[in-house]
């Protein structure tokens, strides 16, 4: 079974990367181009207020490391939903799914292996992005970037965790429900974006680090579920021939 | 080891309001080569479907090698290759990698898988398209592709819906070269569907005919002729095209096809005798190319067992 999982995880990366080397790309630039844009303001701003005020000197401190550890996880999501569209959807309605589903296949575990393909392409890319980011940061804007456990944390571990309890309930709705454009645009939308507020709003990172247990024990339960409900589903349900 | 690898028995099988098959039975041996052949729409598809366990039947049994498809596909799905209407691929990869992603799922050694991908796609012709994006490919190409992925696991059954549909000449010949060799060589069981009659008749042992969800006959091709009544035919070609009330005056039992003017008639003593029909022809100003006997193709017996004769598959 291993074989099988890493067979068809290896298609799954092979195919994301080909597919969307463009979404990549965008996905790296564009928040990078928004920092840039964000911290050429901030950097005047922060520069008139140094030394006024000790307690906004430790915000200002945080700031970039606040915008940049908390914005790469955000990705996931977004990319992930896209891939997933391709993924289970396109697949579907090609029938490039069809003879996949007739070798006996357990549809949970064909399932569990896409979608976890495709969470750490994604998850990949954000770090990617996060470089990018800290590089942009020291060598152009030569602001300080702090890195604390807290942050780390966040950003390695609780962020995109919670970025794949979303991947994972987006593509078992993608493979239950078949939801189309309505889904595919607003939900990832608004499941990044409390992401995004989660992880801003807790910057020191202490009650998150005592939350890591109950998150990941959350998010195991969201992927068992979801596995679970898959393999007890018809054949014909998840290729839309009923 | 059951002896049958396919078994329906009796089944129906309903889709809200419409009845797609009803009281469906039949067998495939081992080693069998068995088409189904029918007009779209009368359940060829749906038949592989519930052989392949993607469908449940409303009321019957569902057999493959014993087991019931639905819940216990695990069992034998490893042995089963499949090639359907719809050569749905992975664009994104090529050829190699797909067959080695099907490899996997199979279970077949990464050696093995790179072995037997080779040799599948030199035998039929993709070799020089190994590492080409399965986007770039052509329909026939992506038969060809999903032919070889049906025999990467050297599967017990094959399982064709309707494989030659787009096909060119060249691609086509290949597969009905390929299937009986498989066929003798492994001993696998093929079960085809197809509307086109001239490839079944070619490949099958037995044909079954269905017609409107519901299996009309089933037999080997000479047995299938006899019961239509029309083992061997007699064809009359036309020295031109003739207003067709005349011919059918003329020749009330025989067919006139207006395309090649044949005048088609079964050879069966009720029907009097070669000279007498000729005589009628020559009387009534009409010249005869030439007179030739044949054997009844599937496509006669199909009309003559289905009574529709104007409506052409």
């Amino acid at each position: 079974m291993t074989n099988v999982f890493l067979a068809i995880m290896k298609k799954e990366f092979l195919s994301s990367l080909r597919f969307s080397k463009i979404s990549v790309l965008l996905a790296i630039s564009f928040p990078t181009f928004l920092q840039i844009t964000l911290l050429g303001k901030y950097q005047h701003l922060a520069r008139s207020l140094v030394g006024q005020d000790p307690g906004m000197d430790h915000i200002l401190q945080m700031a970039p490391t606040i915008s940049l550890f908390y914005v790469a996880p955000v990705l996931i999501p977004f990319l992930a939903n896209a891939l997933l569209i391709k993924s289970l959807v396109h697949e579907r309605a090609s029938g490039a799914l069809l003879p996949v589903l007739t070798t006996g296949l357990n549809v949970g575990v064909l399932w569990a292996a896409k979608t976890l393909a495709i969470y750490i392409f994604c998850y990949i890319v954000s770090l990617l992005l996060l470089v990018a980011d800290i590089l942009m940061m020291v060598y152009y804007f030569k602001l300080r970037v702090v890195i604390s456990l807290a942050s780390v944390v966040v950003t390695m571990i609780v962020s995109p965790l919670t970025a794949l309890a979303i991947t994972a309930i987006l593509s078992f709705l993608y493979w239950t429900v078949g939801f189309g454009n309505i889904l595919g645009s607003f939900l990832p939308m608004g499941m990044a974006l409390g992401l995004f507020y989660y992880g801003v709003s807790n910057p020191s990172g202490i009650a998150l680090l005592d939350g890591v247990a109950v998150i990941i024990l959350a998010v195991g339960m969201i992927l068992f579920l979801c596995g679970f409900i898959i393999s007890k589903i018809s054949r014909a349900r998840i290729l839309g021939l009923t | 080891m059951p002896s049958n690898v396919v078994e329906f028995e009796n089944v129906d099988k309903d889709f809200k309001k419409l009845r797609a098959l009803r009281d469906v039975s039949f067998t495939i041996g081992e080693g069998e080569i068995f088409g189904f052949v029918g007009p779209n729409g009368c359940g060829k598809t749906t038949t592989i479907r519930l052989a392949l366990g993607i469908y449940k039947p409303n009321r019957g049994m569902v057999r493959v090698f014993g087991r019931n498809p639905c819940t216990q596909a695990h069992q034998f799905g490893l042995q089963v290759g499949v090639m359907l209407e719809q050569p749905g691929m992975v664009d994104d990869l090529t050829a190699d990698e797909y067959l080695e992603y099907f490899g996997g799922i199979f279970r077949l050694s990464s050696t093995d898988t790179r072995t037997i991908s080779r040799e599948l796609l030199k035998l039929l012709g993709l070799s020089d398209r190994a590492k080409s994006l399965l986007k770039t490919f052509s329909k026939g190409m992506r038969q060809r592709l999903s032919l070889a992925r049906c025999l990467l696991n050297r599967p017990r059954l094959i399982v064709l819906d309707e494989p030659f549909d787009g096909l060119d000449a060249e691609s086509r010949r290949l597969m009905l070269d390929i299937l009986p060799q498989v066929s003798k060589k492994q001993g696998t069981t093929i079960f085809i569907t197809s509307h086109n009659l001239a490839e079944i008749e070619e490949l099958s042992h037995r044909v079954a005919i269905i017609k409107q969800g519901h299996i009309v006959a089933m037999d080997d091709m000479e047995s299938l002729r006899r019961r239509a009544g029309s083992a061997r035919l007699l064809v009359v070609n036309l020295a031109q095209d003739y207003p067709r009330d005349k011919i059918v005056q003329l020749a009330p039992s025989g067919e006139y096809r207006t395309q090649t003017h044949d005048l088609v008639l079964k050879i069966d003593p009720s029907n009097g005798n070669c000279d007498d029909l000729l005589k009628r022809l020559l009387q009534s100003g009409i010249s005869v190319n030439s007179m030739r006997t044949e054997i009844a193709s599937l496509e006669d017996v199909y009309f003559a067992l289905t009574k529709e004769p104007e409506n052409k598959l």
